[in-house]
């Protein structure tokens, strides 16, 4: 606590927001059963999936301190009528510390408890540690680093997995274009029932690549990036078709994170937004298809999105995001969910 | 020394007329970099613009017939152009700094070579010396009025990378890895702002050595 006697680095940012719209498949973001399989208890079929109307309320603070020491806190509550199942509450409190320009040092921590009240068995905790160390020349960037995910589920603990992805990434940033090549090993382990009992999976491998170029210029920019996984071993798992998009509709990287037997997987996203004259327009687009024996569940996604934030003077903005993301399970079926909501975000910077 | 060199090019050129033209064009150029970095309306800029190119078409037609300005006296023209047309204006900057001084070092030295002027008494050092200083003075505030667009241009930059990771709603970064992202790119948006609000500042206080410099030479 010593910092925080300190001089911080900039006044406190924090933002409130309410929320109000609707999805055409909310329980799309907790589990699906695919055509074919046995329904599991808190499953829904594909075929049975149901649009909700939703509001939300969103919150998030950060402290950054001079020392290169940082703290945040975000929040996210939606409910959903009639589709009340897949109410949620999320919250993330993260520390990080950073130091140096040319070398630079990178930890961070954070914490991500993802609650789902009517559907316990959705519910987890989620750990995620980065190590990360760089060294940058001119407009060339070279970094190490290395991630940890801890992801609990409190009372379905067969879907818990844990995960370490150590890799390098070179970076060129000249003038606006940016542009980045990485690999990175990768090592998982989930968890499996063995009759009353719970016992780590096999080890599991993925060698993953990054390549991406971006263009920053007059207030707009944009990146795509393409990213291959090559996955082995790990044991196969069952159908279960974990959420690939989560409720705020962001990518929940995890889907991709256990080996489930190998497979090759293709991933390329487009994100891109436009600040100018108190407009913020964002919007992006991610494909992703995935071939092996590892290929359970969901074998192509493809999701976009576009939001607009409108500056009501210092503080206050008017937001709203659309998006849709469409998937086809294994068995051939398939399911569409459309999501939008609109509402007023009040902002301390 | 180099402002003295300034103003007697400035003479040279044709005489005060032709700094009172010159003067129209770089207040009419900063306009134009204000209001674009504000964010104002296309129309807004556009019509800054306009009277921007009439200040500059006046001056060109003013020294039409003589020299083309060199030196000092060229780098301004090319930094008051950069500054109104948004392009780039890092080489005219520099030879503007390196005959002026930097706005943070110089100023300084003008307020107080200002009080100095102004206590003299009436005559033809006094006003030569009050021209000179606002000559500078609005080199100064020329530099500084570019230095807070381009810090400016960077801060939209950085605000645009945010809003592209940061998504519509918290908790959206993905993996922590782009949460540390969003930190690094906070506090290099807030430094820039800090550095654009320097500049500014600067500005303001180079324009007002050269208005009261003007007020008293008259």
């Amino acid at each position: 606590m010593i910092w925080l006697t300190g001089a911080l680095a900039a006044p406190p940012e924090a933002q409130v927001g309410l929320l109000l719209g609707g999805r055409s498949a909310p329980e799309s973001t907790l589990q699906v059963a695919p055509a074919g399989a046995p329904t599991e208890p808190g499953e829904t079929p594909a075929s049975e999936l149901e649009p909700s109307a939703l509001a939300g309320l969103e919150g998030s603070v950060t402290l950054r301190h001079d020392s290169g020491v940082w703290a945040s806190l975000d929040g996210t509550a939606w409910l959903l009528v009639p589709e009340s199942e897949a109410d949620r509450v999320v919250l993330g409190p993260a520390v990080g510390w950073s130091k140096g320009e040319r070398t630079r040092f990178d930890l961070a921590g954070r914490y991500r408890a993802d609650l789902v009240p009517l559907r316990s068995s959705a519910s987890s905790g989620r750990i995620e540690a980065l190590a990360r160390v760089s060294a940058t020349g001119g407009a060339h960037t070279v970094e190490l680093a290395s991630t940890f995910v801890d992801r609990h589920f409190y009372t379905e603990p067969a879907w818990s997995f844990r995960a370490l992805d150590t890799g390098a990434t070179w970076r060129l940033d000249a003038d606006g274009v940016r542009a980045a090549v990485g690999a990175s090993f990768q090592v998982n382990q989930g968890v499996r029932e063995a009759g009353e009992a719970l016992e780590a999976e096999h080890l599991g491998t993925q060698a993953r690549g990054l390549a991406s170029v971006g263009l920053n210029r007059g207030g707009f920019d944009v990146e795509v990036r393409y990213r291959p996984i090559l996955a082995f071993a790990g044991e196969i798992e069952d159908d279960t078709v974990r959420p690939v998009i989560g409720p705020l509709g962001d990518y929940a990287e995890d889907v991709d994170a256990v080996s489930g037997g190998g497979f090759v997987q293709h991933r390329l996203d487009v994100e891109g937004a436009m600040v100018s004259g108190g407009w913020t327009v964002r919007a992006g687009a991610l494909g992703r298809l995935r071939d092996g024996s590892g290929a359970t569940g969901l074998v192509r996604t493809g999701h976009a999105h576009l939001g607009a934030e409108r500056a009501l003077g210092d503080h206050w903005a008017l937001v709203g995001t659309v998006g849709i993301l469409a998937a086809e399970l294994t068995g051939g079926t398939g399911f569409v969910d459309v999501y939008g909501w609109g509402g007023v975000r009040w902002r301390l910077r | 020394m180099n402002g003295l060199l300034l103003v007697v090019l400035s003479y040279a050129a044709g005489g005060s007329d032709l700094d009172g033209l010159r003067d129209a064009a770089e207040h009419a150029a900063a306009d134009v970099a204000r209001a674009r970095s504000e964010g104002a309306r296309r129309a807004e800029i556009a019509e800054r613009m306009k009277v921007y190119r009439a200040a500059a078409e006046a001056l060109a037609a003013a020294e039409a017939g003589q020299a083309p300005p060199d030196g000092p006296l060229a780098a301004l023209a090319a930094l008051t152009e950069a500054l109104a047309t948004g392009k780039r204006g890092e080489e005219p900057r520099a030879a503007v700094a390196a005959a002026l001084g930097e706005p943070a070092e110089r100023l300084p030295v003008l307020e107080e070579g200002l009080e100095t002027s102004l206590a003299l008494g009436p005559g033809a050092l006094r006003s030569s010396l009050l021209r000179d200083l606002a000559d500078q003075a609005d080199g100064l505030a020329l530099i500084a009025t570019w230095d807070a667009w381009v810090a400016t241009q960077e801060q939209r930059g950085v605000e645009a990378r945010l809003a592209a990771i940061e998504h519509s709603a918290p908790g959206q970064t993905g993996g922590v890895d782009r949460a540390v992202e969003v930190q690094r790119l906070r506090a290099e948006r807030d430094g820039l702002a800090a550095r654009a609000d320097e500049a500014r500042a600067l500005a303001a206080r180079a324009r007002s050595v050269s208005e009261r410099a003007t007020e008293d030479e008259r």
